[in-house]
């Protein structure tokens, strides 16, 4: 039970990740980038790469697969989402879904269909706490999130480029006649998706395998955790993703997978009910 | 007299279709018309995505869900129940129908992703439902030996069900077609082009969306019906997420908001997998370049990019439009002149800390413009929104004679003859000057369904009454242009004479307009002068929020100034200019006693 507890904290922890890349996105430009899922696979698959077929040090693969996936969110961004939203049309929903998809057979292709480990450190031996078996890296996974979330603070208070995208988040127009390049911060907004993305994807790698498809009900359920908690409130992303990833576990332990996948959205449908917005997010008044 | 052989042309389509599917068969052989066949289903589940996410502008990621339950109700019921064919159809829709329903009703509330968001999460559900009640469902294995229809005694082959698919496929798209043509066609647009406008002519909005939601559902529940008894067998594999994202790629690359979008779209992205077939491991590569390259290439989709046209409502009688000589506006008998219609008392409204309104009170009478001035801020705008029910006041009441008005949605307030039009002009873009005059109409109520879906003889005549007493509304505010002009190419005069000829269909006893006169050249301002003392001749009183000073002291009969959302006094022209308060308040000192106000 606290096992499942736990290592749901660690599976929240990765939602969290890949749920405030839609929260980033979406603030900047009101746009959400559904091929989350697969920039998290991507940085997985990565790494996977890196560490086993070329032999590099899994920080320094890390790493690499990181940055990899933040120039593939600027192209992401340059391709599939920039030409729709200047046209004003809402072409980017199937476009990013159809970049997703290209990742992922892409991957597929290099990779080969069959799931591989991602060897860690980490997640070789698992230590007792409490009474419950639990991997180091689970432990890991709250540190990194938490350190991301600093990171965060830091970057958005602290900083010029920081400030100029909370800026661009708050209000287009006014961003633009200060002279902030808007334009610049909502591909930067793309590339900081996809790499928290791939953050996400290094992290849960050792712990279910990487595969191409990896990414696809993660990249989905994190959208859910990010509506859940309302688009627009990172701290109710949070919220949202822990009870999510642990709820996950207890129903899944104890039910099954697709049990599980029926109450998770099913909750999703009911909370969305009673809260529009979300849990956390509030109800705008409309402007006429 | 175009407006009777369109019919006919498209009941000979009908025809013709059939007939070719009666013969392509033996033209093409067995595995190519398995895959027509295909085709034909997704037409029909197309066709109602379409009717949701083009027309009526609502997200769905999850069509699978109903195209699921269509399938597995018609299956069980045969497999089970020994239903036949026949029988089960109804229910599949039903079915469908009904979740639909369930899954609109809840969710009328959320816009954009966070209603994108219920449906993918619907879809899911019902895919792990028909995984995890394998007692049912026979999990993922699914219902196998399902029968073949019968038709008069004999066991349809596929030949047979292909025609009969196609023949489901175009009179489902004729039905949609009447549909479009309908009033009920131009709710379903207006609710996509512009939600605020739509509650403004008096649409329940969310009555649109449901019904919208609910027809969709149903064709994609029939979808799921013929594909079961098509295959002879289902599993859940079918109804994952990609079906959805599949159904959707038919409909916006065939041309969403267009009829024949779905035509094209269904039957491209069905052999399009089949094309790519040689390049084996680079398949869904290839597909997912071609989605990207031709929402590129195609914006519009095949359809709507390569006929403009396709994109425009189609309508019951498009020959004869033509102008009337003399502008009436089909107001009721006018009520005896300085009885009060609408009350305000003591009205407050704040947002966060801000008092927009702070203790508002005033009546307007029948017979009277009735102007509302006052410096930028001091809550004009906020009191037109509370009286027209976009805002519930905090406290206070509105009411309408003796009725209150307070706690009521927009469109009922429109319902109960309270016309407005807004600061900047809310028109319906996408459709034409005349559809958007025919929304005011309208918006009490669509019509039947059934009428509508069958273009009933009494609804063509209640059609071409409409069109006539919309363009004497369009001559009597003046509009000069072609009614059958898309409003969003109208220049903006235009646009502001249109939004007013569309509130006035409403029949109202008030009409409230915001700012008439703002970015009007001068010639414009003088007609607007004439315009609304005509609108108050003919017994509708005006409430007019307006900054043109020249504008307001020339018609008003009286004129109440707000200042910080107090009123500051109230009268008529000649004692509001001499008001040396409502002169401070304009030019912000307290000793300008001696500067008239013009």
């Amino acid at each position: 039970m606290f096992q499942l507890v736990l290592s749901g904290l660690a599976l929240g922890c990765v939602y969290c990740l890949v749920a405030l890349g839609y929260h980033i996105t979406f603030v900047t430009s009101r746009t959400l980038n559904f091929a989350q899922g697969s920039a998290m696979m991507l940085g997985a698959v990565t790494c996977l790469i890196l560490v086993v077929d070329l032999g590099w040090p899994m920080p320094l693969a890390a790493f690499a697969a990181i940055l990899t996936l933040g120039v593939f969110g600027l192209i992401l961004e340059q391709l599939a989402v920039r030409p729709f939203v200047r046209r004003g049309s809402m072409a980017w929903v199937m476009s990013t879904l159809a970049v997703g998809i290209i990742a992922e057979n892409l991957a597929q292709l290099v990779f080969g269909k069959v799931p591989r480990g991602l060897p860690s450190e980490l997640a070789r031996e698992p230590v007792t706490i409490a009474g419950a078996g639990i991997y180091p890296l689970e432990l890991l996974i709250p540190v990194v999130v938490l350190a991301v979330a600093v990171g965060a603070r830091i970057f958005y208070g602290g900083t010029m480029l920081g400030r100029a995208l909370r800026a661009t988040a708050y209000d287009r127009e006014a961003s633009l006649a200060v002279g902030i390049n808007v334009d610049l911060m909502v591909g930067l907004s793309y590339a900081l998706s996809s790499m928290l993305a791939a953050v996400g994807g290094v992290l849960i790698g050792p712990l279910i395998g990487v595969s191409s498809s990896m990414g696809f009900l993660i990249g989905l359920k994190a959208f859910a955790v990010a509506i859940v908690g309302g688009l627009e409130h990172p701290v109710g992303i949070l919220i949202a993703s822990l009870a999510f990833g642990v709820m996950e576990n207890l129903i899944g332990g104890s039910f099954g997978s697709s049990v599980k996948e029926i109450f998770g959205f099913g909750i999703v449908i009911v909370v969305l009910f009673v809260r529009p917005t979300g849990l956390f997010g509030r109800m705008s008044m409309r402007r006429i | 007299m175009r407006g009777t052989v369109g019919p006919w042309m498209w009941l000979i389509a009908v025809v013709a279709a059939v007939a070719v599917a009666w013969a392509l068969p033996s033209v093409v052989g067995r595995y190519y018309t398995q895959m027509l066949s295909l085709a034909g289903i997704y037409v029909i589940v197309a066709q109602g995505l379409n009717l949701l996410v083009g027309y009526t502008g609502q997200p769905s990621l999850g069509h699978a869900g109903f195209y699921a339950i269509g399938a597995y109700t018609g299956a069980l019921l045969a497999t089970k129940l020994g239903m036949s064919y026949w029988a089960a159809l109804p229910l599949s829709m039903a079915a469908a129908a009904v979740s639909g329903l369930i899954i609109a009703l809840p969710t009328l509330k959320l816009e954009g992703p966070y209603l994108a968001m219920v449906t993918i999460a619907f879809g899911i559900i019902v895919n792990s439902v028909a995984i995890e009640w394998s007692e049912l469902t026979g999990g993922t294995q699914g219902v196998l030996n399902i029968p073949r229809p019968v038709i008069a005694g004999f066991r349809l082959s596929l030949e047979g069900q292909f025609v009969l698919i196609v023949a489901m496929a175009a009179v489902i798209t004729l039905l949609l077609r009447n549909l479009m043509r309908a009033p009920w066609g131009r709710s379903f647009v207006a609710v996509r082009e512009n939600p605020i406008a739509a509650e403004a002519v008096g649409l329940d909005t969310r009555a649109v969306k449901t019904v919208a939601f609910t027809i969709s559902a149903a064709l994609a529940g029939a979808g799921g019906h013929l594909f079961a008894f098509l295959q002879g067998f289902i599993s859940p594999e079918a109804f994952e997420f990609d079906a959805s994202i599949f159904f959707l790629t038919m409909v916006i690359f065939g041309g969403a908001g267009t009829l024949a979008g779905p035509l094209v779209g269904a039957p491209l992205m069905t052999f399009l997998p089949e094309l790519l077939q040689r390049f084996v491991d680079f398949r869904l590569i290839i597909y997912g370049l071609l989605i990207v390259g031709s929402l590129y290439a195609l914006p519009r989709g095949v359809i709507g990019t390569l006929f403009r046209r396709t994109l425009m409502l189609p309508e019951i009688t498009p020959g004869r439009t033509q102008y009337a000589a003399a502008g009436r506006t089909g107001a009721q008998p006018a009520a005896p002149p300085g009885k009060p219609i609408v009350t305000l008392r003591d009205v407050h409204i704040g947002f966060g800390g801000v008092r927009a309104l702070n203790g508002v009170s005033f009546t307007v009478e029948t017979g009277t413009v009735h102007a509302l001035i006052g410096p930028n801020g001091a809550g004009k705008t906020v009191l037109l929104n509370v009286l027209c029910g976009y805002y519930p006041p905090t406290r206070g009441e509105v009411a309408l004679a003796e009725r209150t008005l307070t706690g009521l949605a927009p469109h009922q307030v429109a319902r109960l003859r309270i016309a407005r039009t807004f600061q900047t002009a809310q028109l319906f873009g996408e459709m034409t000057v005349l559809q958007n005059v025919l929304l005011g109409f309208q918006g009490r109520s669509s019509g039947r369904l059934l009428e509508s879906f069958l273009v009933s003889s009494r609804l063509v005549r209640e059609e071409e009454e409409r069109r006539m007493a919309a363009l004497e509304l369009l001559a009597f505010v003046g509009f000069q242009g072609d009614p059958r002009a898309l409003a969003n190419s109208l220049p903006f005069g235009h646009q502001r004479l249109v939004e007013i000829a569309r509130a006035l269909a409403l029949a109202p006893s008030l009409i409230a307009m915001d700012e008439p006169a703002a970015g009007l050249n001068p010639r414009e301002i003088e007609d607007l002068d004439l315009l609304i003392t005509r609108i108050r001749d003919s017994g509708i009183a005006v409430l007019l929020v307006e900054h043109h000073m020249d504008l307001v002291m020339g018609i008003s009969d009286r004129i109440t100034v707000l200042d910080h959302g107090e009123r500051l006094a109230e009268g008529c022209p000649s004692e509001i200019q001499a008001d040396p308060r409502v002169i401070a308040a304009y030019l912000g000192v307290k000793d300008a006693a001696e500067t008239p106000l013009t």
